[in-house]
């Protein structure tokens, strides 16, 4: 198997504030998620800083934002999942 | 053995209905560019995927650019893949795990997995899953123990 490993945008930091994703992460589970149902949406220090159908126009909503710390992205399922 | 417990995820749906995930939150890495994304623990997939929003969207990677992966059989029909090499870092900040994950993506837009899963193939070959679904204490609903073979 080939595996692609390349480099499509600027390198980032290194991520290891995994504390903080799992607070976000957390604070989400207890939080009523229906009226995101179909969206991507995205959370940082437990707030849902913007929600869209669109991934692409979600990140461009974030990158106006101007954020310093990455916010978690969950795509929120409109229904329910089957594996 | 080092081992990781996360609460199962509850999501409502606008139904009213409530379900309970085994979602596990992560920083991915794809290229050296690092964002945090939840993934779905599912022990009934081969492999592990990734939606064509999060490859493209975020990553700014095309499917149709990555090499070939097999093609995959889904719920939704066949679709063709494309495979790309990530890193997956979970666990507390000062006790993390990291993985080097191999990630299928869709090349066939309406065919695909909708959320990120992590499948059997490797994951599951590297950790035992202990779901505990009936695990109920302190506001809890369940919750999932990830143990490093």
């Amino acid at each position: 198997m080939h595996l692609c490993y390349i480099s499509p945008l600027t390198k980032t930091k290194r991520d290891t504030d995994l504390d903080a994703m799992n607070r976000d992460h957390e604070w989400l589970s207890r939080t009523d998620l229906a009226p995101f149902a179909g969206k991507w949406i995205a959370v940082l220090e437990q707030k849902i800083l913007a929600s869209d159908v669109d991934i692409e126009a979600l990140m461009k909503k974030l990158e106006a934002l101007g954020l310093r710390g990455k916010p978690l992205l969950v795509k929120v399922p409109a229904h329910p999942i089957v594996g | 053995m080092r081992s990781l417990a996360v609460s199962f995820t509850r999501i409502s749906f606008p139904n009213g209905r409530v379900r309970r995930y085994p979602i596990l939150p992560v920083v991915l890495n794809l290229g050296g560019v690092e964002h945090r994304v939840d993934m779905l623990l599912d022990s009934g997939s081969d492999y592990s995927f990734l939606p064509r929003g999060i490859v493209q969207g975020v990553f700014g990677m095309h499917p149709e650019d990555l090499p070939s992966g097999e093609n995959h059989q889904g719920l939704g029909g066949l679709f063709r893949t494309g495979v790309v090499e990530g890193v997956i870092r979970f666990g507390t900040t000062r006790d993390l795990f990291e993985e080097t994950i191999p990630f299928f993506v869709s090349r066939d837009a309406a065919v695909e997995p909708g959320v990120a899963v992590l499948g059997r193939e490797p994951f599951f070959d590297r950790f035992r899953v202990d779901f505990r679904m009936g695990y109920r204490k302190r506001g809890v609903e369940g919750k999932f123990i990830l143990y490093r073979d």
